[in-house]
C-alpha cells in the first residue's frame, strides 16, 4: 500500500488541541454515570501522554476508549489526528467525517476546516467502495473489521490496496471477496449470500403389524412403512390395523434430520366362535316347545344377569374406573 | 274318540316372536341400557408356573382428557403359584369420568427379579368391551431394553409413550384414585388375591 504522508507538525497542534478540550469532556458528559466519566477521563489523559511520547498507536486506541465511554468532539479530533499519524487513513477519514458531521455546530471555525481540509485530502487518495449485499440485515466487514448491518449508510472509504469484504447473516454461507483498490478508485463491490440448505426432516414410520396403515396428522391412512418429509415438530402418528388396538403417537421431528417411530399393535382378542348350525328335524317330536319353553326362561334369566350392571362372569379381576 | 292333534310342527317364527318379548323384558329388567364401557386385559404367555414367572403386578391409569389428566394409578400384585394362575384378567370398567384413553403396565417377575415389563395406552371403546391380549413374548423374556424403550420379537424398540404416568404423582389429579371405591393412599399397595 502506498502511503502517502501527512501534513508535517499534526501532532503538535493536536496536542495543544487536546488540552484545551479535556475539560470539556467532564462539562458535557451529562448521559455518563460518574464512574465512565472518569474512566474516559483517565483514558483521555493516558492518550494525551502517549501522543506526547510519540506512541500514536497507544493514543488512537486510549482515544479510541475515551470516545466510547463518553463522546466528545475534543477526543474524537485527537483520536482522528492520530489516526492520521499512524497512517490509518481509512479511520481517519472515518473520524474527521463524524467530527464534522456531529459536531459543525459545537467546534471552532477552524477546527472544522482543518476537518474538511483533511477530508478533502483523505478523497483523494482513498478509494470510494460502494459495498452491497443482495440480503438486508447481513453483517458486514472490511479486513475482519465489523461495519454494521446492510445497507451501508453511505459509502466506503478504504486505502489503497488488498482488502476481504464480509458478509454474515444466520442461515446463509459467509460471503467474501478480496479486491486490490486503487487511489481514488470507485468499484462497486456486490456480495451475495446463498441460504444454508438443511437436510430435510423426515420422519419414517414402521410396523411389524400385518397389514397396518398409518395416517398422519389426521391426513387419510397410507401404507406403512411411510417415509416423509415433514415440518419440524410435533405430529400424530395414528397406526392402525384390522384385528389389533389402535394407536395414536405424537412424534417431535427435530430440524434436520430422521425419525423413526416404530409402532406395533396389540391384537384385539378374536370374536366367539359361531354356534353351531341346528341339526334339521329339530322341530319334530313332542318335546321341542318343552325344551323350547325351558331355553326361553334361561336365556332370559342368563341374559338378565349378564347384563346386569357390575361384575360379569369370566372377567376375572372386575375394577370399576372413575 | 280321536281328539284331534295339536299339530306340533309349528313354524319357528312363532317361537321368535315369544322369545322376543321375553329377551325384552330380562334386557330392561336387567338395566341392559347402562351397559359399562370396559377394557378387558388378559395376560397369558407359554411359562412354567412358578418356575419362571412367579409374580405380575398391573398398573393401570385412565385420562379424563386427550392431553393427559389421569387418576391416580391403580395396581394390583398377582402372585402365581400354580399354572392355573396364569392367564391373569381384569376387566377394567369406566364410569365415564376417565374415559378419554388409558394406560396399562404388565411387569412379570421371576423371584423378584424383573423378566418381561409391557406397557401400552389405548383409548376406551365407545360401546361395550375393548379386548386387549397381552402375551408374554417369550423373545424377550430376561431382556432388557432399557428405561427408555421396549422389547418386542426380541428387539428394543421406542415405547409408545415416554411419560411415567404410573410413578409420577405429578401427573395425576390429586386425591383421585382411578379405582372408584379407593382411597388415594390404598391406591399403590394393594395385595393381590
Amino acid at each position: 500500500m502506498t502511503s502517502r504522508p501527512l501534513a508535517s507538525g499534526a501532532a503538535a497542534p493536536a496536542l495543544s488541541v487536546a488540552a484545551a478540550l479535556v475539560l470539556s469532556v467532564a462539562a458535557s458528559a451529562a448521559a455518563q454515570t460518574p464512574e465512565q466519566q472518569a474512566e474516559a477521563r483517565r483514558l483521555f489523559e493516558r492518550g494525551v501522554q502517549a501522543a506526547a511520547a510519540g506512541d500514536y498507536a497507544a493514543a488512537v486506541l486510549a482515544f479510541s476508549r475515551s470516545h466510547e465511554l463518553c463522546p466528545q468532539p475534543g477526543t474524537l479530533k485527537n483520536l482522528a489526528v492520530y489516526q492520521d499519524q499512524s497512517a490509518r487513513f481509512t479511520e481517519a477519514y472515518l473520524s474527521w467525517s463524524e467530527l464534522v458531521r456531529r459536531y459543525a455546530d459545537v467546534v471552532s471555525e477552524a477546527t472544522l476546516a482543518e476537518a474538511r481540509q483533511r477530508i478533502a485530502d483523505l478523497e483523494a487518495i482513498l478509494a470510494r467502495v460502494e459495498l452491497t449485499v443482495d440480503v438486508p440485515g447481513a453483517a458486514l466487514f472490511v479486513d475482519g473489521r465489523e461495519l454494521g448491518p446492510s445497507p451501508l449508510p453511505e459509502p466506503l472509504m478504504l486505502e489503497a490496496g488488498p482488502h476481504v469484504f464480509e458478509a454474515r447473516l444466520e442461515g446463509y454461507e459467509p460471503s467474501r471477496v478480496s479486491r486490490h483498490l486503487a487511489e481514488r478508485a470507485n468499484p462497486a463491490v456486490v456480495l451475495r449470500l446463498t441460504p444454508i440448505v438443511a437436510p430435510p426432516s423426515v420422519l419414517r414410520v414402521e410396523s411389524r403389524t400385518v397389514g397396518a396403515t398409518v395416517s398422519l396428522d389426521g391426513a387419510p391412512p397410507e401404507a406403512v412403512p411411510l417415509v416423509r418429509e415433514v415440518e419440524p415438530g410435533t405430529h400424530q402418528v395414528r397406526l392402525e390395523a384390522p384385528g389389533y388396538i389402535g394407536e395414536t403417537r405424537e412424534v417431535t421431528v427435530p430440524e434436520s434430520g430422521e425419525v423413526v417411530a416404530a409402532m406395533d399393535l396389540a391384537p384385539v382378542a378374536p370374536p366367539p366362535p359361531p354356534p353351531p348350525e341346528e341339526p334339521a328335524g329339530f322341530w319334530d317330536g313332542p318335546w321341542p316347545w318343552v325344551i323350547a319353553g325351558a331355553l326361553v326362561v334361561g336365556a332370559a334369566v342368563t341374559t338378565g344377569i349378564l347384563l346386569w350392571p357390575g361384575d360379569q362372569p369370566d372377567d376375572g379381576l372386575v375394577v370399576r374406573i372413575r | 274318540m280321536n281328539r284331534p292333534r295339536r299339530p306340533l310342527h309349528a313354524p319357528r317364527g312363532r317361537l321368535l316372536l315369544a322369545l322376543g318379548p321375553l329377551l325384552a323384558a330380562a334386557a330392561l329388567l336387567s338395566g341392559c341400557s347402562e351397559t359399562r364401557r370396559s377394557i378387558h386385559v388378559r395376560i397369558d404367555g407359554a411359562l412354567q408356573i412358578p418356575a419362571e414367572a412367579d409374580r405380575i403386578e398391573v398398573w393401570f391409569v385412565a385420562s379424563r382428557t386427550d392431553e393427559g389428566n389421569l387418576c391416580g394409578a391403580w395396581r394390583r400384585r398377582f402372585e402365581l403359584l400354580r399354572p392355573e394362575d396364569l392367564p391373569v384378567s381384569i376387566t377394567f370398567q369406566t364410569d365415564g369420568v376417565y374415559d378419554a384413553w388409558a394406560a396399562f403396565l404388565v411387569v412379570v417377575s421371576r423371584q423378584g427379579e424383573e423378566m418381561y415389563r409391557y406397557r401400552n395406552r389405548t383409548t376406551w371403546p365407545t360401546e361395550g368391551r375393548l379386548e386387549v391380549a397381552v402375551t408374554i413374548d417369550l423373545a424377550c423374556y430376561g431382556m432388557d431394553c432399557g428405561p427408555d424403550m421396549q422389547c418386542f420379537a426380541g428387539e428394543c424398540h421406542d415405547l409408545p409413550f415416554v411419560e411415567d404416568y404410573f410413578g409420577d404423582h405429578s401427573l395425576w389429579d390429586p386425591g383421585v384414585p382411578c379405582e372408584a371405591q379407593a382411597e388415594l393412599q390404598d391406591v399403590t399397595e394393594q395385595d393381590g388375591d
